[in-house]
């Protein structure tokens, strides 16, 4: 699964922990997710397309081995 | 995220405290030092040598050893971070996954090679076995993790 969190971050002039507090995980977690290393619970996902006032399939795309 | 099954932050200290304690008199109980320490009292027994839930005569001195050690490991294992979510809750669960295989492979390979008395004492420590595992892999992992992506930005 790839994603445009990064791009999206980088739109609303947020840094990861900025991200992070907002929806209530670690910045470390945000980096996994920018990523690639982590997949996201549909909570965080849908907390994410709240903040970025994007809806969840432009911020997370499938990948074709997915 | 629920987090109602982790203790509190805190547990992790008091545990790793009591651990230091009740390792040491593990130590010394397994090597016989404090045998006998405390007098035998009355029990209750669900299953002694003979009989089934009956009173019987037993020194206290082993069931402390052990009941202190586990309740200091399981501190320990479900401690809550000061920042838990839920990459550390999935992290959490890869951990049990790999110490439960973990655990099931170092008793087959004691099975296998250790025999008489020496496994019955093999079969004793693995009590605390899978705790090891769990908190060694769980610790690693995530001091890995945070390094990782600190690094990035």
């Amino acid at each position: 699964m790839k994603n445009n969190v990064r791009v999206e971050r980088a739109i609303h002039r947020m840094t990861q922990a900025q991200l992070a507090e907002r929806i209530g995980v670690s910045r470390q977690t945000i980096n996994a997710i920018e990523s690639g290393k982590y997949v996201p619970s549909t909570v965080l996902a849908l907390k994410m397309s709240v903040v970025f006032n994007k809806p969840v399939n432009e911020l997370f795309s499938l990948e074709e081995q997915d | 995220m629920n987090y109602s099954y982790l203790f509190p932050p805190v547990f992790k200290k008091i545990g790793w405290v009591l651990f230091v304690i009740f390792a040491v008199l593990n130590v010394l109980w397994m090597t016989g030092d404090i045998e006998g320490l405390l007098p035998a009292c009355k029990v209750f027994s669900i299953w002694p040598d003979e009989g089934k839930f009956i009173m019987t005569n037993d020194d206290w001195t082993d069931e402390i050893c052990i009941v202190g050690m586990i309740l200091s490991l399981l501190f320990i294992t479900f401690a809550r971070l000061k920042q838990e979510d839920e990459y550390t809750i999935n992290l959490r669960m890869k951990s049990m996954a790999w110490a439960v295989k973990g655990y099931g492979l170092i008793i087959i390979i004691a099975t296998l090679f250790i025999y008489g008395f020496n496994w019955l004492y093999v079969m004793l420590l693995s009590v605390y076995l899978i705790f090891f595992l769990f908190i060694i892999k769980f610790y690693y992992e995530l001091e890995k993790f945070r390094k990782e992506a600190s690094r990035e930005e």
